[in-house]
């Protein structure tokens, strides 16, 4: 496999895991309904998710640390463990692994000690914040400057809301035992809906500006570099996640008091949950592959 | 007039992004190579000098210069010029081809590589 497919893949599972973490945390601090005064129903809920997530953190961070050592000396794996010492003191790259490590064992802390916390929340978003940052501060955005990083940061954070907001809606009905469960998803899909519109038009808007400054104007670059081809299979991903969201918040979401549609909602929602995955990995892929310059 | 002014700051966006003035790539690849690929020089050089177009890293820049016969003669390459020039001493050359191989990692952790020709002229007479 070439260096930049190892590097994408292993770095998937984390790009993935920091953003639901990021998103779904945020949402239930910013967004989610709950009675005045009494505990939200939803945390109860994803804390084992989080649990999970944060496992899936420990479990990738070495592999794409390794990974990207053994790319950077052009070394296998084996030899490629020397060099981890030396690139984390003193590479720019190995400095930010450093503080990913700390949070990531944040993170862990946080979700294996007191998910269920009523503060848990608020520190996973801060936490996994902190992890998105490090990912943006260590991108080809870091070369282009501090605005570009806020592109980088800005872009990843409305990816991990509109995935968060989606999955903590699809986690809240299956997992909730709500009486009745129909008011419950009425009013959330709402907020997901409105957080998700946010998104989408926050993505578009970095997304573009991410874009013009890795490719510049000329449409040729767009389907003729690596690069380019990567950015196309990422809209396509990334317009078959905004079809299905359209479809489910003006077709189905009027009629969601209904049984029936509020099932097919919520599979939609899944549906949905799968292409953005799918966006994440493209985003790793595009993250390693050279710019056109 | 909300409208308008949205309007407004996108295009200074526009404008800002596409007049930023350093055309960095992001992933290190050489501006300026002395001796240049390809070049064929009267007078042996002193060094091997390549400018990037994005700092990298000291850890992993490597630049050697082989003879015919495949043996290296720069000196241990040294990185300046913030991060942006590598560059090593060589001894005196004779007349011949010379093969110079850089591979460097940026700051974004990503690894560049790639070699070229120059030629020693002053055939002998
Ligand atoms: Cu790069």
């Amino acid at each position: 496999m070439t260096p930049i497919g190892a590097n994408a893949l292993a770095q998937w599972p984390i790009v993935a895991a920091q953003a639901i973490i990021f998103g779904t945390a945020a949402f239930e601090v910013a967004l989610a309904p709950r009675d005045p005064g009494a505990r939200s129903p939803l945390l109860r809920e994803l804390a084992p998710f989080w649990i999970g997530l944060a496992a899936v953190l420990i479990a990738a961070a070495p592999v794409a640390l390794l990974t990207q050592v053994s790319a950077m000396a052009a070394a296998p794996w084996r030899t490629a463990i020397a060099f981890v010492p030396e690139v984390l003191r003193e590479t720019h790259g190995g400095r930010l692994w450093i503080v990913r490590l700390i949070a990531i064992a944040a993170v862990a802390a946080v979700a294996f000690r007191c998910a269920d916390h009523d503060r848990a929340p608020a520190a996973l978003a801060a936490f996994a914040a902190v992890l998105i940052l490090a990912g943006a501060l260590s991108s080809h955005a870091y070369d282009w400057g501090l605005f570009m990083v806020a592109m980088n940061f800005l872009h990843q954070a409305a990816a991990s809301m509109w995935a968060g907001a989606l999955l903590a809606l699809c986690y809240g009905e299956y997992f909730g035992d709500r009486d009745p469960a129909a008011h419950w998803i009425h009013e959330v899909a709402q907020r997901v809906s409105t957080a998700a519109g946010w998104s989408v038009g926050a993505l578009f808007a970095t997304g573009a500006i991410l874009t013009v400054r890795a490719l510049g104007f000329d449409s040729s670059r767009l389907l003729y570099s690596a690069y380019g081809r990567a950015l196309i299979f990422k809209i396509a991903a990334f317009a078959a996640a905004v079809a299905v969201g359209g479809y489910n918040r003006y077709r189905l979401m009027p009629n969601v008091r209904e049984r029936a549609s509020r099932r097919t909602l919520v599979r939609l929602v899944a549906v949905e949950c799968v292409f953005i995955l799918g966006v994440f990995g493209l985003a790793a892929m595009l993250a390693n592959t050279p710019p056109v310059h | 007039m909300l409208y308008r002014k949205n309007i407004l700051t996108i295009a200074a966006l526009c404008a800002a992004i596409m007049l930023a003035p350093r055309m960095a790539s992001a992933h290190a690849f050489p501006k300026r190579e002395n001796p240049a690929a390809g070049a064929t020089l009267n007078s042996p050089p002193s060094q091997v000098t390549i400018d990037f177009d994005a700092p990298i890293e000291k850890l992993f820049a490597k630049l050697t210069v082989l003879d015919s016969s495949g043996r290296n003669l720069a000196s241990e390459p040294v990185v300046g010029d913030a991060g942006k020039r590598l560059s090593a001493a060589l001894p005196l050359l004779k007349p011949g081809d010379y093969k110079v191989a850089w591979s460097v990692v940026c700051r974004d952790s990503h690894r560049t590589e790639g070699s070229y020709q120059f030629t020693v002229s002053g055939s002998p007479h």
